[in-house]
C-alpha cells in the first residue's frame, strides 16, 4: 500500500521506469490510473439513482455526509484527492488540482503546493492560486462542521473569531500558482484533511452562505447542472473537463456516464423494487433488512456488500462505577458476542473487537476477548461491583435500538440491573456529548472515518484531551496519560509503515484497557440495475460510491 | 357577514400565535434540543460553537429568538437548522403534491361515500346494505400504513401495474399525474369512504322518518325524487360540515403516512422529516401551515353550514 | 245525492314489529261523499291516522299487511301501482299533517315546495308555477304572498305554516283533502282561523274534507258527519247532531262527558274514562272497550257488529239495548254546548 503511493507520483514513475524497463512502466501506469477510464464499459448513458434523503448540502465547504461527498467526489476537486480505487488502494492521497503531493518542511509545519496552471471552473472562469485562500476562508465564514480540521492553520482561529480579515498562514501567488500553508504544529493528518471536499476550490465570488439550491461552478469531470433541494439533483459532464482540466488532473479519471439524476424516494422498499425492476439504476442506501435475503438470492450478479471504514461499539464510562473497574469492562467484552449482533444488523455488519477498522492504515487484527460468557461471569465475580444499577443508552434508528436491547439483555445475564434508554436519533449524540447528562454509564455509538488516518479515531474518541463538557465524542471519558502521549506523538508524524505499526500497538493497548466493547464494522451494499456494468463499479473506502465508475454495459 | 369574517380572522390570528409560542417553547425545553450544538456537528470545538451561536442568534434570550423567528416566517427567510434550506420554499414545493393528493382523494371519497351511503340507507337491512356495511367497517379499521404497504406490494412489485413512487405534475402530464397518484388516492380515501358512508347512511335513515319526507310523498313525488331532493339533500348537511373539518386536517398534515409510503415529497413528508430530525424551523413552518388550514376550513365550514341551512343563515324565526 | 268519492270497506292494517303484530286498524268501513266534511275522532292509538295514511298509500312497507278495499271513484287504491298512486296523491286526494313546522322541509323556500308539488304533476314553466303558488297563498289568507313565497318555513308563524300546507294541498285542485290533526299544534285563536279556512274551502270549492282529531270542539265546529274510533275499530258513526245529541256508545258518552263546559259548575270534577287504551299488540277479545266500560256484561265477550239501531245512518257497536243506553247515558241531551236542535 505505501509503495503504491510512492510509485504513482511523477517522480516515482520515473524512478521505477529507470529500474524496471518499459513493460513494467506500462503496467505501473495503468495501475496508477490515467487520463482515460481504467475499467471496461461504454462511455455515455443517462443514469437514474434513488436516495432516501437529499444530501445535507451540495456545497463543498459545508457538506459533511456520505451522500454529499459521493456527489462531490467527481465534481469538486481540492488540491489533493483520494485515489479512485477500491480497497486499501483507495486510501492513498494523490494530487488533485495540485501538480504534486506537497513539499513538507522538515519541522512538519510548512506545506508547499504548486497549483496546475490553466485550470478552469465549469463556467469558464480560470482557477487561481488565491482561490484556495478564499475557499478556506469561505469555509470558516459559513460555520462549516469541517472547520475544526483547519484551525491548526496559522491565523485561522483569529479569522474565525473575526479578529483578522484573512488567514495569515496561507500565502498564494497567482502568477506562479504557488500555495504555502503554515501550521501551528506538525499534523500527520493534514494531507488527508486537504483531500476531503471541505477545501475543494470554488470561485472567490461564491457567496458566504449555503449554495445548495444553486451549487457553485466545479472543477471536476462532473458539474451539478440542477439542484432541487429535497427532491432531485443532476450531475452532468463539465464541458471544461474535456476541454481543459482532464489532462491537467491525471489522477481523476473521466466518468463513463454522461448524466446522473439522483431522485429522493422516501420509501426504501419502493427503491428496492425500482432497482429490481430496472426502473432505477442504483440505490444509494442499502435495501431494508427484511428484503436483503430476497435481493441477495434473486440478483446475486448485481448485488454485493461493501465494508465501510467504521466501528460500531459500546462505550463504557470509566470515571464512575461500575465501569471504572477494568475487570468489569473486560467482562463486558467477553460477554458480547459480535456474531449475535451481526444477526441484529441483518448481516450488514462485520464482527470486530478492535478500535480501528480493516482498511484503516494501522489495522492489525487481534482478538483479546473471544466470546466466553462464563469467563465474563468469573471476572465479574472477582470484581464484585457494588453499583449494579446502570443505564444503557441507544438511539431509535433501527437496528441500533435492538443492539441496545441486546446489550441490556447481556448485562442482565451478568447480574446488572440494566435500564434501556432510547433517544431520538437526531439528538442522541448531542445528549451523550453533554457531560451534564446524568447516568451516562454505557451505550451504543458508532464512528465513520472522515479520512483514512488512525488519529481520526484515536484523537477524537479516545484521547484524554478530547474530553469536552459539550459536544464530547470521547464518551468513555478515557484518559490514559501514557496512551495520550503516544497518540499525540504519532499524530504529528507522517503515515508510514512504522507509524502504522505504532497505531496497531495503540489499538491493542487501548483494548487491553477496554474502555469500549467494539462489535462490528458496518457494511453497506451496491445494488444496481441489470444494464449497469456491475464489476466496474468502484466502492472507495473513503468516499464510498464512486459515481464516475458507473457505466452501461 | 363582514362581522362574522372579521371575528373569524381575529380568532385565527390568536390561534396561530398560541400554537407558534407552544411549539417554540416545547422545542426549547426538550432535552437535546439545543440547535447550536447540533449544527456544530460531530467534530465540534468551542471556537466553531461560539461562531455558530453568534451567527444564528442562539445566545439571545428566548423572547428575542421567538420574535426573530416569527419575523423570518413572515418575510419568508426562515431557514432549517439541519440543512439551511429555506423552509418557505420547501413548503411551497410540497404544496402542489399534497394538494393533488388530498383533493383527489377527497373527490373520490365523497363520491363513493355518497353512493354507498345512499344505497345502504335505501336498501337498509337488505343484502346490499349488509355488504356495504362490512366493506365500510373494513375500510375504517384498516390502518393506512398497512393498506398502502399491501397495495405497493401487490400492485407495484408482484404485478407491475402501477409505478412505485414519484410524482408527475399535473401541468406536465395529466395522465401520468393521475396514474402516479392513483394508489395514494385509494389508500387515503378508503378510511374516509367507510366512515362517511356510515354517517350518511345513519343520517338518511333518520331523515327518512321526518315528517317533511312524508309530506313530499303525499304530494305525489316519485320515490326517487323524495330520496334525492328531500332525504339526501337534508342528510348531506352534517356530512358537508364533517368533510370541511376532515379535509382541513388532511391538508394540514393528515396525509403524512400516505406520503411517506408512496414517496410523495409533499408537505406531510417534509413535516415527518422535520420531526425525525427535531428541526425547529420546518416544524414551526409546517405546524403554522397546518394550523392555518384547519382554522380556515373550520371557518369555511361554518359559512357553508349557514348557506346550507337557512335556519342558521337567517337567524331566529320571523313572527 | 252527491257522488260517493271514497268507499272504504273492511280495512285492516297490521304491522309486524319486534314485539309482535300490531293490529292498528281492525275492520274499518265508511263512505265519503263529495263536498262532505267527515270527522274521525279518537284517542291516540285508535287507528285514525293509520286509516287516513293508508288511504294515501303512505303505510305501504315491507312489514305492513293491508287488507280490505279503498275505492276512490270506483278505482281500487290499495292495489294501485306506484305511478297511479303518485297521480292520485295531490291531484285527487291531498293530505296535510299535524305539525307544519316539521312537515315542511326547512331548507327549501315555501314557494318552492308548493311549486314542486305543481311541477310533479304538470309541466308548467317555473314562472307559471310561481304565479299559481302566489295565488294559492293568497287564497289561504297569507298576507303579502308575492314576498312570502320566497320565505323559508321558519320565517312563517305557526298559523301561516299550516295555511301554506293547506295551499300545498290545494295546489292541484283535489276533490278530497285529508287533514290529520291540522290545528292541534297551534294555539287556540289560530286554531279557529284554520278551521274557518277549511270550512270556507269546503263551501267555495266543494272540497270534501276528512278531518282527523281527538278534539270534540274541533268536530263541533266544522264536521257534517262523525266517525268515532276506538282500538282500531269504528265504534259509532253518525251525523254531527246524532253523535252530539244522541250518542249511543258508552265510549262516546265518556268523550262527551269529559268536555270542559262553561255551563257546568266550576267545582265539579271532569269525569274521565278510567283505564288505558287497549294494547294493539294483544287487544282484548270481543269488544275492545270492555275492560274500561262501566256497563260491560257477558255478551261483550263477542265482538259487537257495527249496526244502525236508532236512526238512519247512525250506527254503533254496542250490545246494550237502545233503552238501556238511554238510561245509562251520562250526558244529557241538549247539554253539550251546542244549540239544541229544533225539536
Amino acid at each position: 500500500m505505501s509503495w503504491l503511493r510512492g510509485v504513482c507520483s511523477r517522480t516515482g514513475i520515473g524512478a521505477v521506469a529507470a529500474v524496471a524497463g518499459l513493460a513494467f512502466v506500462a503496467v505501473g501506469l495503468t495501475s496508477c490510473g490515467g487520463g482515460s477510464s481504467s475499467t471496461s464499459g461504454t462511455q455515455g448513458g443517462d443514469l437514474n439513482f434513488d436516495e432516501t434523503s437529499y444530501p445535507d448540502y451540495l456545497d463543498p465547504q459545508l457538506s459533511y455526509t456520505v451522500d454529499g461527498w459521493e456527489a462531490e467526489y467527481n465534481t469538486y476537486i481540492p488540491l489533493l484527492t483520494f485515489k479512485h480505487a477500491a480497497g486499501s488502494a483507495g486510501t492513498e492521497v494523490v494530487p488533485g488540482l495540485a501538480k504534486d503531493l506537497p513539499t513538507i518542511s522538515t519541522d512538519g509545519k510548512t506545506y508547499t503546493f504548486q497549483l496546475q496552471q490553466g485550470l478552469k471552473y465549469s463556467d469558464g472562469t480560470p482557477v487561481k492560486a488565491s482561490d484556495f485562500q478564499s475557499t478556506v476562508q469561505r469555509m470558516f465564514d459559513v460555520d462549516s462542521g469541517g472547520s475544526p480540521f483547519y484551525t491548526g492553520i496559522v491565523g485561522a482561529a483569529d479569522y474565525q473569531s473575526g479578529k483578522a480579515s484573512s488567514i495569515s498562514g496561507i500565502k498564494t501567488d497567482d502568477s506562479t500558482g504557488k500555495i504555502t500553508i503554515q501550521l501551528t504544529k506538525p499534523d500527520g493528518q493534514f494531507e488527508d484533511e486537504l483531500a476531503i471536499p471541505f477545501t475543494a476550490l470554488v470561485p472567490p465570488d461564491t457567496p458566504a452562505k449555503d449554495q445548495t439550491p444553486n451549487p457553485p461552478p466545479s472543477t471536476g469531470p462532473y458539474m451539478i447542472s440542477k439542484s432541487d433541494p429535497g427532491h432531485q439533483f443532476v450531475l452532468e459532464r463539465n464541458p471544461e473537463w474535456a476541454k481543459t482540466n482532464e489532462k491537467l488532473v491525471p489522477d481523476v479519471p473521466t466518468p463513463h456516464a454522461d448524466k446522473i439524476t439522483e431522485t429522493v424516494v422516501k420509501n426504501l422498499s419502493s427503491q428496492t423494487t425500482q432497482v429490481e425492476q430496472n426502473s432505477a439504476d442504483f440505490m444509494i442506501d442499502p435495501p431494508p433488512t427484511d428484503r436483503i435475503p430476497e435481493v441477495e438470492s434473486k440478483y446475486p450478479d448485481r448485488f454485493r456488500k461493501e465494508t465501510t471504514v467504521s466501528t460500531y461499539y459500546f462505550w463504557m464510562n470509566v470515571t464512575t462505577p461500575p465501569f471504572d473497574d477494568l475487570k468489569v469492562r473486560q467482562a463486558v467484552n467477553y460477554a458480547i458476542d459480535p456474531a449475535a449482533l451481526q444477526r441484529v444488523y441483518g448481516s450488514l455488519l462485520s464482527p470486530t473487537q478492535q478500535v480501528l477498522p480493516p482498511n484503516m492504515p494501522g489495522y492489525s487484527k487481534f482478538e483479546l476477548y473471544p466470546h466466553d460468557i462464563n469467563k465474563a461471569k468469573q471476572l465479574l465475580q472477582q470484581a464484585n461491583p457494588s453499583d449494579k444499577d446502570i443505564t444503557v443508552w441507544t438511539d431509535d434508528e433501527e437496528p441500533n435500538d435492538r443492539a441496545g436491547a441486546y446489550l441490556q439483555d447481556v448485562l442482565k445475564q451478568l447480574g446488572f440491573n440494566a435500564k434501556l434508554k432510547i433517544v431520538n436519533g437526531a439528538t442522541y449524540f448531542t445528549t451523550l456529548g453533554d457531560l451534564k447528562t446524568p447516568n451516562l454509564d454505557i451505550g451504543f455509538s458508532d464512528w465513520f472515518q472522515d479520512f483514512p488516518h488512525p488519529n481520526d479515531f484515536f484523537g477524537i474518541l479516545l484521547n484524554g484531551a478530547a474530553i469536552h463538557p459539550t459536544n464530547n465524542n470521547n464518551f468513555s471519558q478515557f484518559d490514559d496519560k501514557a496512551l495520550n502521549k503516544e497518540m499525540d506523538t504519532l499524530a504529528q508524524q507522517q503515515l508510514n509503515s512504522s507509524t502504522e505499526a505504532g497505531y496497531a500497538a495503540v489499538d491493542k493497548k487501548v483494548m487491553e484497557q477496554a474502555p469500549w466493547a467494539p462489535y462490528g464494522n458496518r457494511e453497506v451494499t451496491t445494488f444496481t440495475s441489470d444494464r449497469i456494468n456491475f464489476d466496474g463499479v468502484i466502492f472507495s473506502p473513503v468516499m464510498q460510491q464512486d459515481f464516475g465508475s458507473f457505466s452501461v454495459k | 357577514m363582514a362581522r362574522f369574517v372579521t371575528r373569524r380572522l381575529v380568532g385565527m390570528v390568536v390561534v396561530l400565535f398560541a400554537i407558534s409560542v407552544l411549539v417554540f417553547l416545547i422545542f426549547n425545553v426538550i432535552p437535546g434540543g439545543d440547535p447550536g450544538k447540533r449544527i456544530c456537528g460531530k467534530n465540534c470545538n468551542n471556537a466553531l460553537l461560539t461562531q455558530i451561536n453568534k451567527d444564528w442568534g442562539f445566545n439571545d434570550s428566548l423572547p428575542v429568538q421567538y420574535v426573530t423567528m416569527m419575523k423570518k416566517v413572515f418575510t419568508g427567510e426562515l431557514v432549517s437548522y439541519s440543512s439551511q434550506l429555506n423552509v418557505d420554499q420547501q413548503i411551497k414545493k410540497g404544496i402542489p403534491i399534497t394538494f393533488s393528493l388530498c383533493i383527489g382523494a377527497a373527490v373520490i371519497w365523497m363520491a363513493f361515500a355518497i353512493v354507498f351511503g345512499y344505497l345502504s340507507a335505501v336498501k337498509a337491512g337488505g343484502f346490499t346494505d349488509r355488504a356495504l356495511t362490512i366493506l365500510a367497517l373494513v375500510g375504517i379499521s384498516m390502518p393506512v400504513f398497512f393498506l398502502g404497504a399491501i397495495l405497493l406490494l401487490y400492485l407495484t412489485s408482484k404485478i407491475q401495474l402501477f409505478p412505485t413512487a414519484g410524482y408527475v405534475s399535473l401541468t406536465s402530464d395529466p395522465v401520468q399525474w393521475a396514474y402516479h397518484l392513483f394508489l395514494p388516492w385509494i389508500t387515503l380515501a378508503v378510511l374516509f369512504v367507510g366512515f362517511y358512508s356510515r354517517v350518511l347512511r345513519s343520517n338518511m335513515l333518520d331523515v327518512m322518518n321526518e315528517d317533511y319526507v312524508r309530506t313530499a310523498r303525499a304530494k305525489g313525488l316519485s320515490e326517487r325524487q323524495v330520496r334525492i331532493h328531500h332525504v339526501l339533500r337534508n342528510s348531506m348537511i352534517p356530512v358537508i360540515t364533517l368533510f370541511g373539518l376532515d379535509f382541513g386536517a388532511v391538508i394540514g398534515g393528515g396525509a403524512i403516512i400516505t406520503e411517506s409510503i408512496f414517496s410523495l415529497n409533499g408537505v406531510g413528508q417534509y413535516a415527518a422529516d422535520a420531526i425525525t430530525n427535531v428541526d425547529l424551523p420546518p416544524i414551526m413552518g409546517v405546524t403554522l401551515f397546518g394550523a392555518f388550514f384547519i382554522v380556515f376550513f373550520n371557518a369555511l365550514v361554518d359559512i357553508t353550514y349557514a348557506w346550507l341551512d337557512p335556519r342558521i343563515r337567517l337567524g331566529t324565526e320571523a313572527r | 245525492m252527491s257522488e260517493q268519492l271514497l268507499s272504504v270497506r273492511d280495512l285492516r292494517v297490521r304491522f309486524t314489529t319486534e314485539d309482535g303484530i300490531v293490529h292498528a286498524v281492525d275492520g274499518v268501513s265508511f263512505d265519503l261523499a263529495a263536498g262532505e266534511v267527515l270527522a274521525i275522532v279518537g284517542e291516540s292509538g285508535s287507528g285514525k291516522s293509520v286509516t287516513a295514511q293508508t288511504i294515501m298509500g303512505l303505510t305501504r312497507s315491507p312489514n305492513a299487511r293491508i287488507e280490505g278495499s279503498v275505492a276512490y271513484r270506483g278505482r281500487e287504491l290499495l292495489t294501485a301501482d306506484d305511478e297511479e298512486l303518485m297521480r292520485v296523491r295531490g291531484e285527487e286526494i291531498a293530505m296535510i299533517f299535524q305539525d307544519p313546522m316539521t312537515s315542511l322541509n326547512p331548507v327549501y323556500k315555501v314557494g318552492d315546495q308548493i311549486g314542486e308539488a305543481i311541477q310533479a304533476h304538470r309541466h308548467e314553466s317555473d314562472h307559471k308555477a310561481r304565479e299559481q303558488t302566489i295565488e294559492l297563498l293568497a287564497a289561504v289568507g297569507i298576507p303579502d304572498p308575492s314576498k312570502r313565497v320566497d320565505n323559508y318555513p321558519h320565517e312563517y308563524s305557526g298559523g301561516m305554516r299550516q295555511r301554506a300546507m293547506i295551499a300545498m294541498g290545494l295546489a292541484l285542485e283535489p276533490t278530497v283533502l285529508i287533514a290529520d290533526e291540522p290545528s292541534t299544534a297551534l294555539d287556540v285563536t289560530i286554531q279557529a282561523q284554520i278551521l274557518r279556512l277549511l270550512e270556507q274551502l269546503n263551501r267555495d270549492r266543494d272540497l270534501a274534507v276528512i278531518i282527523i282529531t281527538h278534539d270534540l270542539g274541533v268536530v263541533a265546529e266544522i264536521a257534517d258527519r262523525v266517525l268515532v274510533m276506538y282500538g282500531g275499530r269504528i265504534i259509532e258513526s253518525g251525523s254531527l247532531e246524532q253523535i252530539f245529541y244522541d250518542p249511543q256508545h258508552p265510549y262516546t258518552w265518556g268523550l262527551l262527558g269529559s268536555l270542559a263546559r262553561p255551563d257546568r259548575p266550576r267545582t265539579m270534577r271532569l269525569s274521565q274514562i278510567t283505564g288505558q287504551p287497549p294494547s294493539l299488540l294483544a287487544p282484548p277479545a270481543g269488544c275492545h272497550f270492555r275492560p274500561r266500560c262501566p256497563h260491560a256484561f257477558d255478551r261483550c265477550t263477542r265482538v259487537p257488529p257495527l249496526e244502525t239501531r236508532v236512526g238512519e245512518n247512525h250506527a254503533d257497536r254496542c250490545w246494550l239495548s237502545v233503552e238501556q243506553k238511554k238510561t245509562l247515558r251520562v250526558v244529557k241531551t241538549g247539554e253539550i254546548g251546542l244549540e239544541a236542535p229544533a225539536a
